[in-house]
């Protein structure tokens, strides 16, 4: 596993980069020490239409008027870029203990991210002492952990 | 038929795709098989899901997180139907995407029944919802 921001991490853009953000962010407000790290295991593409999964934009508020009351005219604003397809950023969560609480907390992250956002988190969670288990060192899944990257906190 | 009726159709026919994997998974739940339990509640879950998505053209078949994806955003933020329902989509998944990796003992008793809940109540809501549609 690697430190810092590596090429999975820079396969992120926009949301994506938020939302991986506010999902850590979450995780140790909600878990404090429970939680030992956060490791970005992967990302894909998902077949989705971008425009039905962005969250909508607030419209810009109106033009104040100028001090002699008319409206100034409101500059045009540049188009918006068009929406990129979403990624799945999958995630492993590694937590000191496990039980139903941190699950749920786990699961209300992702969900509150995914409504706000618009970008999907899918997590996994171990704990300390189950990854330290060889079955979880080779495999699909002990190679995607040997690439992934940490997330800072 | 029309678009509209075929759409209506779809979701009729995953909804009750939902029901018959919920009815599997507590029989598998009630015969103490977690893990098997998990994975036909994580296959109710996203037929339940998708049964909105259908009828609003989007479904984009069972691709669990572009389900998830598609029914926060289309179905749950637009007060179609309760938090808890995106919630328990959610946690349905994950459990499923753990029984897959890591075997059953991920999903000890109290949190197969936290899943089981949950879709109980996305179903229902759903069928209240798309029935009314």
């Amino acid at each position: 596993m690697k430190q810092g921001v590596g090429p999975l991490h820079k396969r992120l853009r926009g949301r994506e980069i938020t939302a991986l953000r506010a999902v850590r962010a979450r995780l140790g407000q909600a878990l404090g020490p429970v939680l030992v790290r956060v490791v970005l295991l992967d990302s894909r593409v998902l077949p989705v239409d971008p425009a039905a999964a962005v969250p909508p934009v607030a419209p810009p508020a109106a033009a104040a008027p100028a001090p002699g009351g008319a409206a100034r005219p409101a500059r045009a604003a540049p188009p918006p870029p068009p929406p990129r397809r979403p990624r799945a950023v999958e995630l492993l969560v590694v937590v000191a203990r496990r039980d139903v609480f941190v699950d749920a907390h786990v699961d209300e992250a992702v969900f509150a991210v995914s409504l706000e956002h618009g970008a999907l988190v899918a997590p996994l969670v171990l704990t300390e002492e189950e990854l330290l288990r060889p079955e979880f060192g080779s495999g699909p899944f002990g190679t995607a952990l040997a690439r992934g990257e940490e997330v800072a906190g | 038929m029309s678009g509209r009726e075929a759409a209506r159709a779809r979701a009729a026919a995953l909804l009750v795709a939902a029901r018959e994997a919920l009815g599997d998974a507590e029989l598998l739940a009630g015969g103490a098989r977690a893990g098997g339990a998990a994975l036909r509640a994580a296959d109710a879950a996203l037929a339940g899901a998708r049964a909105h998505l259908a009828l609003a053209g989007l479904d984009p078949g069972d691709d669990g997180p572009a389900v998830a994806l598609l029914f926060d955003r289309q179905v749950v933020a637009a007060g179609t139907v309760s938090h808890g329902c995106g919630l328990a989509l959610h946690r349905a998944l994950r459990a499923a995407r753990e029984v897959r990796l890591f075997g059953s003992a991920a999903v000890y008793p109290a949190r197969l029944q936290a899943v089981l809940e949950g879709v109980r109540q996305l179903l229902s809501e759903s069928e209240i919802v798309l029935a009314t549609s």
